[in-house]
């Protein structure tokens, strides 16, 4: 008995030491990760919203956070556009979807913000063809409105064609940027 | 054994994946590209630098009883080290690797050398141990990458280098790739080694 | 309740998205184990076991200690703690209860603890945002599909043993190659379009 109290006395006094040891790596690196998801998010705003330049975040009664963007620094009168964050049960993983709408509901861009399928086949709702600056599965959302985001098998300029045996990651992203879209209209009605 | 010998050893006649068939899980699902196995290569043997060093550094306080959960807390932490100092600083490699980070921890090969070497071995010797294994493991994830990315996307580190006309076989990059071409690849080792011991 | 959402886990983690044949998790014990169908199997029931209550553990711990606490950077290190307790007790409860199993599990059953699959679920559970009873279907799922494929693969391999393999291929090359192939096989689940 007296045997295992020690041995388990060894084990957390290793534990303990590890822990501390960790707790002050994660101190030093902590302010810098904040740096790095924040810059991030602020990437995925301007992408889904390139009109505005301020943005200011607001939630719902319901909890639905969303933010507002302004052209000019003063965010005086109406704001130019909306953005919020799509959620979508993807393949593999949670698709996170920065959506930006003008005042009339249109699509101004999206920015995929997190994604983790499968490579080569879902990862190329991120692919950037040669020769082309941006990724063409989320260039396609640009102007639609939510009643044209279905997604199709064939190129079909007023819809979202899927991609080649990837068709549940694109029905992910596209469900919930409409979602997403809806739930803005919601808000600004 | 001399130094070298316990450097060189991880790189060819005890070279973790071909030889040592250990660690295959990341092995497998990074491996989709040249950068993915060479990232995951150099995480790995920062934590099995990191876990050999603490090891040797404790081996004789360690009660015999508990060497292995007490292992593996030390390589849990350099495990989580890693992550942290990932995401924080090589964020984009971070996300690809996602969550075979912190399945590193369970990366037989780290329990493995600390267990056959760390915990009977001095600190120089042990860290020449980790070099060698590591470097080995990595070298062999690139070989593994770079074939799967070549067949599979016509690249080679994000470049292209297959000419225009090359359809790239995506079943290369995808999961029955990962296997399919591990396993040539170890069948070719075997070839090799049985025809150099035939000599 | 949400059984849709739960069917669908139960759908996507044995077929759709395997541990074993899409994830690649779980892959020391499936080349080591799957000889033999009889060790495949018994060390498929072991690893649910092992998975489903590692889910029901590792869950609150995540939410209800390290979340509160701002402690979420010690969840690698608690969680493979954690594990590796389970599995001594497994064991233990083997070797009163069912010695046969356990003799026959041999050196493969402390070897669950570095099994990835198990690490790898709890992480998922909580990555994947599920809520405590998604998160076991999931683990109890991912088990099942690991245990498919185990033995799926142990009745392959005990035909191969008898065929004429080429030398450098005899052994894990060509188990790899035949998991390779029903990995190809697996994928052809994911034209299944849940809506």
């Amino acid at each position: 008995m007296g045997e295992i109290v020690r041995l388990a006395g060894v084990l957390t006094l290793i534990t303990g030491i590890a822990a501390t040891a960790l707790s002050n790596v994660y101190m030093l690196a902590r302010d810098r990760i904040a740096q790095v998801e924040s810059a991030r998010e602020e990437e995925a705003r301007r992408t889904a919203l390139p009109q505005a330049a301020v943005f200011s975040a607001d939630t719902t009664a319901e909890g639905f956070v969303f933010y507002r963007g302004w052209a000019d620094s003063t965010a005086a009168g109406e704001p130019v556009g909306y953005i919020t964050l799509a959620l979508g049960k993807g393949y593999s993983s949670r698709v996170r979807t920065m959506v930006g709408v003008d005042r009339e509901m249109k699509i101004t861009g999206i920015k995929i913000a997190f994604q983790q399928e499968t490579p080569g086949l879902g990862t190329r709702i991120e692919e950037v063809r040669r020769g082309d600056k941006t990724p063409w599965f989320q260039e396609q959302f640009r102007g639609k409105t939510r009643e044209y985001l279905e997604v199709v098998r064939t190129a079909d300029p007023e819809r979202i064609e899927a991609i080649t045996g990837a068709t549940i990651s694109s029905e992910a992203v596209t469900s919930s940027v409409r979602k997403a879209v809806e739930q803005l209209e919601q808000v600004i009605r | 054994m001399s130094a070298w010998k316990i450097f060189i050893r991880g790189l060819w006649e005890e070279v973790p994946l071909f030889r040592l068939v250990l660690g295959l899980c990341p092995a497998l699902a990074v491996t989709t590209s040249l950068i993915n196995g060479l990232g995951m290569g150099l995480a790995t043997t920062s934590v099995l630098l990191g876990s050999n060093f603490v090891v040797s550094l404790v081996r004789k306080r360690i009660p015999a009883k508990i060497r292995i959960p007490s292992f593996i807390v030390i390589i849990a932490s350099f495990v989580t080290i890693v992550d942290l100092m990932m995401h924080g600083f090589t964020p984009e490699l971070h996300r690809a690797l996602g969550i075979f980070i912190p399945l590193i921890v369970v990366n037989c090969l780290i329990l493995g050398r600390a267990e056959a070497f760390a915990s009977k071995n001095n600190l120089g010797r042990s860290l020449l141990d980790g070099a060698g294994m590591g470097l080995g493991f990595t070298l062999a994830l690139c070989l593994l990458g770079a074939v799967r990315e070549i067949l599979g996307s016509g690249a080679i580190g994000g470049f292209p280098v297959a000419p225009e006309s090359y359809r790239p076989v995506l079943l290369f990059i995808l999961p029955p790739g990962g296997f399919i071409v591990f396993g040539l690849l170890l069948a070719g080792f075997n070839l090799l080694d049985s025809k150099r011991g035939g000599e | 309740m949400n059984f849709d959402s739960l069917f669908l886990i139960i759908i996507s983690t044995i077929f759709i998205n395997n541990f074993v044949l899409s994830r690649f998790l779980g892959l020391c014990p499936f080349l080591g184990v799957s000889r033999n169908l009889d060790s495949a199997f018994g060390m498929g029931m072991a690893v649910i076991f092992v998975m489903t209550i590692a889910s029901f553990v590792t869950w609150p711990i995540y939410h209800l200690v390290l979340v509160p606490f701002g402690i979420t950077y010690l969840r690698t290190i608690v969680f493979i703690l954690v594990i590796a307790s389970l599995v001594q007790f497994v064991e233990m409860v083997l070797n009163k209860a069912a010695p046969a199993l356990y003799q026959a599990l041999g050196i493969f059953l402390p070897l669950i603890t570095t099994n990835c699959a198990i690490l790898g679920v709890a992480v998922l559970n909580i990555d994947d945002e599920l809520t405590l009873i998604e998160a076991l279907v999931q683990g109890l799922s991912a088990g099942i599909g690991f245990t498919l494929a185990l033995v799926l693969m142990a009745g392959i391999r005990q035909r191969l043993e008898l065929g004429k393999v080429p030398e450098s291929l005899r052994g894990v090359p060509i188990a790899l190659v035949c998991a390779g192939l029903m990995s190809i096989a697996f994928l052809g689940f994911a034209g299944f379009s849940i809506k």
